[in-house]
């Protein structure tokens, strides 16, 4: 266990040199320099050897870990920032009173600042006309004092079945989004139940203990209970629920590159390059040494998460 | 009493989410107003033949025609609204700029937008119809501005749904409407693509099952380290089918996979490789997860109970040990169920099996927006269904995984 780990450890530092000479070097996105033949790894200016066109592989291995790291943590941060806010809702099952007039006048401010910024008429805006005739019917209802709880732990859960029906890798590549910031979105906006479950649970647990009773009694405030008791502890918790998250990111990049549909165009990653590699299987390192570096990327991050005493 | 409710209101849930689901099936998959022929290159020519499919409300100027939201997303579309803001007349523009689209003759944006800037511009403008030379600007009003709202129902998505003739009768009457590339009805095609893929997922699925309960058991037994199972079910399916691949296709000894392999022998040879490879990833994951929960349970009292009383260690296992991981299993298969049909994509693609999952990544390189839809909405349905199992079978508190 503690070689395995040692490795791993060490694969990541690896990474982390790789990342740093890759921008030194200036190869984001695949600006690798040609080579003339098809060089064989061990030979002279090619370490790993060249690909089909005479891409220098080392070179273009180190280009790809920048589109990793740029892919992997912002979808990470997403989606463990969904799933625990959504967590935190479920666990202390959170019904806002909102007056209904106050409700109504912000969804009317929303779809103005929609109208001025002319994105509109795309996706958000049938939910929000969906609101704002939910707010015209409940006007008329007999309410006290015209306020209304929010159902949001109840949305939380439609939503998340809703996410848990909806196969990832097919919904990522029939969007086919065309910036990452598109598809950071998705992969945050779909990737987050299991974690929010785990944390719902943690919570839960948490809110019951009698730590949380003598903080609440004390007059702690929430802030404080949030960020220096319950985050802190969650956290110590997740980090092997994150070491599936992060591996089946790498993974899921991976995946697109290889079917070569869902990324930016000017997407560089291994993925990519194990499907040009496997054009020509005669030529064993353009394939063998991206799948490598996969496979030993996930199992690095495995290792070091999952190895974490709380796991 | 308290069941039934209980019930009730999780299928009620459940309803809700896979209204979600479809709505945000249509919303998300079904292009934005024209289809760009090359979705990367945004300069890329506009298909023609598409109106802006998703249902969807527009909000804007109420001088502006409903029609207008309906156009497709071009530089020119805004130069239209400045024109009509400032000429009116704005279903005259409207149906000139949607034959003008459709010829794909629209002017370019710049010489378009130099339109709004002088009168005596659109009058003499050659690429404009008399009718439209003809008028004057008119005086602005204020309220001519005001943002107002509109519904918009018979698009792409309308008549997917509710079908516009009686050879597409819509979404609701089952049909899944035609392809964009052959033309060829969209249900066919997905269902002999879904049995194709059941052809080997659903042995493959089996066997991993099998291997998996094998491997986990005897791991534990034998007190195998469990992180080497781990690694491998974390091994991307594309990493592990290369070399699945290249270890066993001695010299291209293996078969293609087509819908002609007929006999048993045939159909060994083709569909060997890609169910090795999804059994490799699927059974680690099985054998990884059965062996933690088993070491689990050899921690309980029960057990060590068992072992004290002089039970023998492989009945303690076998028998007590595995009757109380078994709801876990059964979970752990529910939720691996659906990936039979969605969770083939990148092995299919690999081994060039005419399957579910290649349809669609073919449907989408071709940007054919019926097959991708309809392969989205099968396989939500799939999952949707083993979700909704799962959950009752969740209901019961000591299933929970």
């Amino acid at each position: 266990m503690k070689t395995s780990k040692y490795i791993a450890w060490g694969w990541i530092f690896i990474l982390g040199l790789g990342l740093l000479l890759s921008l030194i070097l200036d190869l984001q996105n695949g600006k690798i320099p040609m080579l003339e033949g098809r060089l064989a790894p061990g030979s002279a200016g090619a370490v790993l050897g060249t690909d089909h066109l005479g891409r220098d592989l080392a070179l273009g291995l180190l280009s790809g870990i920048p589109a990793l790291i740029m892919f992997a943590i912002p979808s990470l941060v997403l989606s463990l920032a969904l799933s625990l806010v959504s967590a935190l809702i479920l666990s202390r099952n959170i019904r806002p009173k909102v007056p209904v007039l106050s409700f109504i006048l912000l969804l009317f401010l929303l779809s103005m600042l929609g109208y001025a910024l002319s994105w509109i008429s795309i996706f958000p805006l049938p939910l929000i006309a969906l609101g704002l005739g939910l707010g015209v019917v409940l006007l008329w209802l007999p309410l006290p004092g015209f306020r209304l709880r929010l159902p949001l732990p109840d949305l939380i859960q439609i939503l998340m079945l809703a996410v848990l029906s909806i196969p990832g890798l097919l919904l990522l590549f029939s969007i086919n989004p065309s910036s990452y910031g598109a598809l950071i979105a998705l992969i945050g906006g779909t990737s987050w139940v299991a974690t929010a479950q785990f944390s719902q649970r943690k919570m839960e647990h948490y809110f019951n203990s009698t730590e949380f009773q003598n903080a609440h009694i004390l007059g702690l405030p929430w802030h404080r209970i949030l960020t220096v008791h319950l985050l802190p502890k969650l956290f110590i918790l997740l980090t092997p629920q994150l070491a599936w998250l992060v591996s089946g990111f790498i993974v899921l990049e991976g995946s697109l590159g290889y079917l070569g549909i869902g990324l930016p165009a000017q997407h560089w990653g291994w993925g990519q390059m194990l499907r040009l590699g496997l054009q020509h299987p005669d030529l064993w390192w353009t394939w063998l040494f991206p799948g490598l570096c996969i496979a030993a990327t996930t199992s690095s991050i495995f290792v070091v998460l999952k190895g974490k005493p709380s796991s | 009493m308290n069941w039934v409710f209980k019930q009730w209101t999780f299928a009620l849930k459940m309803g809700l989410s896979f209204l979600c689901i479809l709505l945000l099936g249509f919303g998300l998959t079904l292009p934005q107003g024209a289809v760009h022929s090359n979705s990367k290159n945004k300069n890329a020519p506009l298909i023609p033949n598409s109106d802006a499919p998703a249902f969807y409300v527009s909000l804007q100027p109420s001088i502006l025609p409903s029609d207008y939201a309906g156009l497709p997303n071009c530089p020119q579309k805004k130069t239209l609204g400045i024109l009509i803001f400032k000429y009116g007349h704005g279903l005259d523009w409207i149906h000139w700029f949607k034959s003008m689209h459709h010829q794909q003759q629209l002017p370019s944006a710049e010489v378009f937008e130099s339109l709004t800037k002088d009168s005596n511009l659109v009058a003499s403008a050659p690429f404009l119809p008399i009718h439209l030379r003809s008028l004057k600007p008119i005086p602005q009003n204020w309220f001519s501005a005001l943002p107002s709202l509109h519904f918009h129902s018979n698009n792409l998505f309308h008549r997917y749904a509710f079908g516009d003739s009686k050879q597409n009768q819509g979404l609701i009457s089952g049909h899944f409407g035609y392809s964009l590339r052959n033309h060829l009805p969209v249900k066919p095609l997905i269902l002999n693509a879904a049995k194709s893929t059941l052809r080997f997922a659903f042995p493959a699925f089996i066997l991993s099952c099998m291997v998996g309960l094998v491997l986990g058991l005897v791991s534990t037994f034998l007190r195998f380290p469990v992180l080497p199972m781990f690694l491998i079910s974390i091994i991307p399916s594309y990493v592990l089918g290369a070399f699945v691949f290249l270890a066993f296709d001695w010299g291209g000894s293996t078969l293609p996979p087509t819908v002609e392999n007929e006999n048993i022998v045939q159909i060994i040879k083709a569909y060997s490789l890609p169910i090795l490879t999804l059994v490799l990833v699927h059974s680690s994951l099985l054998s990884a997860h059965i062996h933690f929960w088993m070491q689990e349970e050899t921690k309980h009292d029960y057990y060590r109970t068992a072992l004290a009383k002089g039970l023998r260690p492989l009945h303690a296992l076998f028998v007590h040990a595995l009757r109380a991981i078994l709801p876990l299993i059964l979970t752990f298969f529910l939720q691996r169920f659906p990936l039979i049909l969605s969770g083939t994509v990148v092995v299919e693609v690999m081994f060039g099996v005419p399957g579910f999952g290649r349809l669609a990544w073919v449907a989408v390189s071709e940007n054919d927006q019926p097959i991708v839809l309809g392969c989205m909405l099968l396989a939500s349905v799939l999952a949707w269904i083993t979700v909704f199992l799962n959950g009752l079978f969740q209901s019961n508190p000591r299933n929970e995984l």
